[in-house]
């Protein structure tokens, strides 16, 4: 099925398949990867990647994606701002049309972003619009005051839309989708995310890579998953309850 | 510690996991919350009563989080739904309008006719021809005027529109008459060198019938010819 044929009924069929297999899940990741299965099982005519994406703090992450953001950090020169509490959009789920793409410990790329300053994340287009489109103002990263973080975060919930992954460039002329060698292999034509926060301000964001168009009104089909995902796994949005590995 | 002026002792232990309970509630770990506040509250002691209050209003907050999700998913799938019957229905007004705005009519036996009225873009001219050709099928019409009486301006996407409708009723069996070209239209036609080809015209709706019932009258008597002949040369 094509994302652009969906409609409510099927955003519902697909939650009704879903939701049993989320009550299952010990850990965040494992309630992600069904998500991103789901989803990709659903539109295999549309979807390329499918991929679960949760902020967490550094410390306390598994070593993979830990080591994955210092590395990320210290080729941007920007270790120093790596602190325990820093918000890492670390990789929970991951399906797709490459089989290295549906186990998020063989995912080469984007296993951890540091969320460690607004500088830093203006620097990553995609990272930076997908924030601002949830709502979220990057510079609350530079704040640092966990509880107004935390208040504000707690309503965050939007979506995000690149019709054209091509051309589409923000308004420094860059890239939204800076991976354009990624997007001329696999053709993908339309990038969406949809995305919340759990109360404690962590973020949850889904974002799915298309190789057809999806216009934004088909992409806005999908807002209420990220609310039903959320009911279904407050209890795993802690830092020690999001991977398995850590429970 | 002071309870109802009564002096109790706390172990430090307990207040330390009472500060965590706390701090956990207030970043919004509420599971972490409620996972010391049960333990505690197990595990007996001074506090006891206050880790069970604790606990029943983190557990309240909690499921009231999850059914505040549920309600916002719920919502947002009600308005699609709603989204979506509503781009239906403007569907169906639109073609209902399409339907008023070119209704085709019997005027005679075997006579049809397609008054215009207003512009014809080439989505409203694709659905008037496919309308026209499929009630000509339908009733086996032997005629149809395109009556242009209601029409003001016609520019030369509109005329053309208008002479592919024409042609394609005559490819369909059916003779066509255009009525009501008045003097603007016909001076716009013969200034974009429109040609009307085989196509008759005529200055009124009243012309048109007349025109199509001699038509149809002609192609009776014709008819009947053929048959005579034909019966004759079968006579012995």
């Amino acid at each position: 099925m094509r994302i652009e044929d969906a409609n409510v009924q099927t955003i519902r069929d697909l939650w009704s398949r879903t939701e049993p297999r989320l009550g299952k899940a010990r850990a965040l990741e494992d309630a992600a990867q069904t998500l991103a299965e789901a989803v990709v099982g659903q539109f295999s005519d549309s979807v390329t990647l499918a991929r679960v994406f949760v902020t967490l703090p550094f410390e306390g992450l598994p070593p993979d994606v830990h080591t994955f953001a210092q590395t990320l950090a210290e080729g941007a020169h920007v270790e120093s701002e790596l602190r325990p509490d820093t918000r890492i959009l670390s990789l929970v789920g991951t399906s797709g049309k490459e089989p290295e793409w549906n186990d998020r410990r063989r995912s080469k790329g984007h296993v951890g972003i540091p969320l460690s300053s607004a500088r830093f994340v203006a620097g990553i287009p995609m990272i930076s619009r997908l924030l601002k489109e949830l709502g979220v103002p990057i510079e609350w990263i530079d704040r640092r005051d966990t509880e107004i973080v935390t208040k504000k975060l707690g309503d965050v919930s939007g979506l995000f839309h690149v019709d054209n992954a091509v051309e589409a460039t923000d308004h420094e002329g860059r890239k939204i989708i800076a991976a354009q060698d990624f997007v001329r292999e696999y053709r993908i034509r339309s990038v969406f995310g949809v995305g919340g926060a759990y109360v404690g301000g962590n973020i949850v964001v889904l974002i799915v890579f298309c190789h057809d168009a999806v216009p934004r009104r088909a992409a806005e089909r999908f807002l209420p998953l990220v609310h039903l995902f959320k009911s279904k796994t407050t209890a795993l949005a802690s830092p020690n309850k999001a991977f398995a590995q850590a429970t | 510690m002071t309870a109802q002026g009564e002096d109790i002792r706390v172990p430090k232990s307990a207040l330390d996991r009472l500060e965590r309970a706390i701090s956990c509630a207030a970043k919004g770990e509420l599971h972490e919350a409620l996972d010391v506040a049960e333990a505690s509250e197990t595990s007996g002691g001074p506090l006891t009563a206050h880790w069970a209050g604790l606990r029943v209003l983190v557990a309240e907050f909690l499921g009231s989080v999850e059914k505040r999700e549920r309600a916002l998913a719920e919502l947002q799938l009600a308005h699609g739904q709603l989204d979506e019957e509503m781009a239906v229905k403007v569907e169906q007004q639109q073609l209902a309008i399409q339907e008023l705005g070119t209704p085709i009519v019997e005027i005679w036996d075997g006579v049809v006719a397609l008054p215009v009225i207003g512009a014809i873009d080439t989505v409203r001219a694709m659905s008037m021809m496919e309308r026209l050709l499929q009630r000509v099928a339908d009733e086996r019409a032997k005629c149809v005027v395109i009556d242009l009486t209601g029409v003001e301006i016609v520019d030369s996407m509109t005329a053309n529109h208008i002479i592919k409708m024409g042609r394609a009723v005559k490819l369909i069996g059916a003779y066509c008459v255009i009525s009501g070209i008045g003097r603007n239209i016909a001076q716009t036609l013969v200034d974009l060198g429109v040609e009307l080809g085989t196509i008759e015209t005529v200055r009124s709706l009243k012309e048109a019938l007349q025109f199509c019932t001699r038509h149809i009258a002609a192609l009776e008597a014709a008819n009947a010819v053929q048959l005579e002949r034909v019966d004759g040369n079968r006579r012995p």
